[in-house]
């Protein structure tokens, strides 16, 4: 009656097999459209990419013969055409008493335009601070010659990163430039997803707080966060970013000496994360990537998580209270068989130690022998623990 | 909380089922009934899905993922109080529905991984739920005071009777037969349904308020004016009981019978009611049509101690109406199948049939439903010999003469005009007068009458304005 763009979710899926069941968060997609489980996605997806085109084809071609019988050619000139509307009967007499005419009127008005034709809604972030350092550092992105850049960040800058990472994905690909880094050392607070589709070769070393959304989409790089210099509280107490960081994460590395909010690593895929502690929710619904948690956890963590794994640290225990049983079992580190991941772990934090300089994470390492018998490993119940084992020398490799 | 992969590890299993040898010795029900665990076992195999496939395709939208899940818990009473939500016959329509079309057939796991058992798990909820002495609480039941007479009471007469009480209004209901169920107590027989089930809900009918009027026929020993001078409105759930005949040279020799007097007359001798009751022992039976009554003639048969039982059908047998349960069923019994072929006509000698003729067919271009058109093959004939002949081609209306008396409205094909979408649903030409089931569809599914009898009460109550 108005709408002048719209879009398509579920009818392509169900195009090519998904029945609408609603279990996706479950892990037991019976059409193995929203699976993790190989049994699934192996033998019972029947989906072609033919049948999404036939979909579409069918949409436009349908959308052709009805605009064709309305002796209408362009699609724009539909948006408000209410009296093209016929209203029903009804089938009740109270369906017919229903009065349309408010909701269909049409305004005759030649002079304001039937449809929107803004351009789009100026955001009050004028990007200026980004839009400096892609002036500053773009020849270092040309030349893939590296080099090191300072700034002051607000919490009104908000994706900062981006459009750096937009400039070296547009010259190098994602992960092209990982070799001759460019990294940008920042203080400050920052805003809105800090390093948001961060690509390889994009280092971010920010020195005080970052709101919600750090690392999100983030495909390569490496951020690494650490309270302001002179501050008295201890780190690991202290909250140093927000929530839903590392969403849908992809790859790269996020190293935070502080607390991170609720739903750290929510579908992450691939990246690799250490902070001192999260909210609930950590690492919800999680299909691959590493997150190494060096202190309490909220609730529900590991909620929907099919795959990748995580190292908590559970000082007094009560992980066991707070993790998602559903599909995550967890698994002590401290047996010989575990050496590997003992080993594995360490190195982590020794790199967190390094970029961030994190007392806690220091103290850790000089009592790894006692404190590595309190950490939990967290996987999949699917997952066995070789199999991780294969993704840690895929790494080394 | 259950496993939620459970239908990756473990497979669909049906109820256990009497050996053939055993069972054609009896009028009892073939299949075992689950037990807790099995219950358990195959109710967890439900994926919950959002979106219940199951539930939409059955008629009357039974809440199934939800009380599958209670019956995996062990909670029976929760489970047969929400399977009653929605139904009113639910251990009937486990035992008698064709789960493989309706709910099981839209179960999401069927293609890939075989069903969940839905009809099992409910036949066992409702079951189980009597075994441990529940029954519906009608304690918080209002009397209204207002009295509604239901004539049948069958599936559709039941299911409006059910609704009705529950909702204060009193229902006074009429059958012609000496026992309620109509043909779930004479037409089905007892291999599928063993008519313990059928009293145990008279009796729990009965403790509910509903009044029962037996072996009383409206429109010969009550008329049907009594019944509005004395009630607030009349439901009619009268079924169709018109046999659809061959249309071939023989029908009225001796040893011809349509399928419905068969059945009935067996229920009736089984039960010492007075019947002419018709027995197939020691004759060569053959059996016309490929649907499920077929199937009960056949069977029913084969248990009266019938020499040979044919089942004659003009299609092949992917092309059977029928449940392909019942068939394979049939066949285990020892009933032999006579595929494309064609009654021509009833052979007999003296008045009494000695044979039928049939013809060979084969399948022509589908007809205006989409099903192969069966074309005989000329020359083809052949005579069965027969000592009698069983007609099960179907049920056409049955309207009683005095419809055209209180303005009750018929369709071309003789149903009765009862729309479901109108003020008040399933009401008649006359506003007094409502009716549902086969009488207004046209010969169909217990279910599909349970639920039209339900709507209908829902029609009736907002008529009433209760």
């Amino acid at each position: 009656m108005g709408a002048e763009s719209f879009g398509f979710g579920t009818a392509p899926m169900i195009a090519m097999g998904c029945k609408y069941l609603r279990i996706c968060h479950l892990n037991t997609c019976a059409m193995g459209v929203a699976t993790q489980n190989n049994v699934l996605r192996m033998n019972h997806f029947i989906g072609k990419v033919e049948m999404v085109m036939n979909y579409f084809k069918f949409v436009a071609e349908e959308t052709r013969e009805w605009m064709a019988s309305l002796g209408v050619s362009k699609l724009e000139d539909l948006i408000g055409r209410t009296d093209l509307l016929e209203i029903l009967e009804g089938k009740t007499s109270r369906q017919s008493q229903l009065d349309f005419s408010p909701l269909l009127k049409t305004i005759d008005d030649s002079s304001k335009p039937k449809f929107c034709i803004e351009p789009k809604n100026a955001p009050f972030d004028k990007g200026e601070t980004a839009e400096q350092m892609v002036a500053d550092i773009l020849p270092a992105i040309e030349n893939k010659s590296g080099g090191t850049f300072t700034y002051e960040v607000k919490n009104t800058d908000r994706s900062i990163g981006a459009r750096l990472s937009g400039e070296i994905a547009l010259r190098h690909g994602n992960l092209g430039m990982s070799d001759t880094p460019v990294t940008v050392k920042m203080k400050g607070s920052a805003g809105q997803s800090l390093g948001v589709w961060n690509a390889g070769g994009l280092h971010l070393e920010l020195e005080g707080d970052a709101n919600d959304y750090v690392g999100k989409g983030m495909a390569g790089g490496r951020i690494a966060i650490n309270p302001a210099c002179g501050t008295t509280f201890k780190s690991n107490e202290t909250t140093i970013m927000g929530n839903t960081c590392l969403y849908g994460a992809t790859g790269g590395t996020l190293f935070a000496a502080g607390l991170a909010g609720e739903r750290l690593g929510v579908r992450n895929s691939g990246a690799y994360a250490v902070v001192e502690g999260v909210g609930d929710h950590g690492c919800e619904y999680m299909t691959g990537g590493v997150i190494t948690v060096l202190g309490q956890t909220g609730l529900n963590f590991g909620a929907g998580m099919t795959g990748g794994f995580a190292y908590v640290l559970d000082q007094d225990n009560q992980f066991v209270d707070c993790y998602n049983h559903e599909l995550i079992d967890i698994n002590r580190i401290n047996s010989e068989k575990m050496e590997a991941h003992r080993h594995y772990l360490k190195g982590k934090i020794e790199e967190f130690v390094q970029a961030t300089g994190s007392e806690w994470g220091q103290y850790i390492l000089d009592n790894f022998a006692d404190m590595s018998g309190k950490f939990w490993l967290v996987k999949p119940k699917a997952a066995s623990i070789d199999s991780l084992l294969d993704i840690l020398s895929n790494e080394a490799a | 909380m259950g496993n939620i992969d459970q239908f990756l590890k473990v497979d669909r299993k049906d109820p256990n089922k009497k050996e053939s040898g055993e069972r054609i010795k009896e009028y009892k029900e073939i299949y075992e009934i689950f037990d807790q665990s099995r219950t358990t076992e195959q109710a967890d195999r439900c994926l919950d899905c959002g979106n219940p496939y199951c539930e939409w395709k059955c008629p009357v939208h039974n809440y199934i993922p939800h009380w599958l899940r209670l019956a995996r818990e062990g909670k029976i009473i929760e489970a047969a109080e929400l399977s009653h939500r929605t139904n009113s016959l639910p251990e009937i329509c486990g035992r008698v529905c064709p789960q493989d079309r309706l709910c099981e057939g839209a179960c999401t796991l069927k293609s890939d991984f075989g069903a969940v058992t839905i009809g099992s798990v409910e036949r066992y909820i409702t079951d189980t739920a009597f075994e441990q002495g529940w029954k519906p609480d009608l304690s918080a039941v209002k009397a209204t005071g207002k009295k509604v007479a239901v004539i049948g009471a069958g599936p559709a007469g039941l299911a409006c009777a059910d609704v009705l009480v529950r909702n204060g209004v009193k229902p006074i209901v009429y059958d012609k037969h000496p026992e309620i169920g109509g043909l779930l107590m004479f037409g089905i027989p007892e291999f599928k349904l063993e008519k313990g089930v059928v009293t145990k809900r008279r009796q729990v009918f009965e403790e509910m308020g509903v009044e029962f009027v037996l072996n009383t026929s409206v429109g010969t020993d009550i008329d049907l004016q009594e019944l509005l001078d004395q009630h607030d409105a009349v439901f009619m759930g009268m079924g169709t009981y018109n046999s659809m005949t061959a249309g071939i040279p023989g029908e009225d020799l001796d040893g011809v019978h349509v399928a419905l007097d068969f059945l009935i007359s067996n229920v009736k001798n089984c039960y010492d009611y007075e019947t002419d009751f018709i027995s197939m022992e020691g004759k060569n039976v053959v059996v016309l049509g490929g649907g499920d009554t077929a199937m009960d003639c056949t069977r029913t048969s084969i248990r009266q101690k019938a020499g040979q039982v044919f089942c004659a059908y003009r299609r092949d047998e992917a092309n059977m109406p029928g449940s392909k349960k019942e068939v394979q069923n049939a066949k285990e019994e020892g009933v032999q199948f006579l595929w494309n072929r064609q009654p021509v006509e009833i052979v007999g000698e003296n008045g009494k049939v000695t044979g039928i003729k049939l013809i060979t067919t084969q399948l022509g271009e589908p007809d205006e439903r989409g099903r192969s058109r069966p074309e005989p093959i000329e020359g083809s004939e052949e005579i069965v010999p027969a000592d009698a002949v069983l007609i099960a081609f179907g049920f056409r209306p049955s309207p009683a003469k005095w419809f055209n008396d209180f303005d009750i409205a018929l369709d071309e094909r003789g149903r009765v005009i009862a729309p479901a979408e109108q003020e008040f649903t399933y009401q008649t030409n006359n506003p007094k007068i409502f009716a549902g089931g086969d009488m207004v569809r046209g010969s169909d599914l217990v279910v599909t009458a349970i639920a039209e009898g339900r709507q209908a009460a829902a029609g009736i109550l907002d008529y009433l304005d209760v």
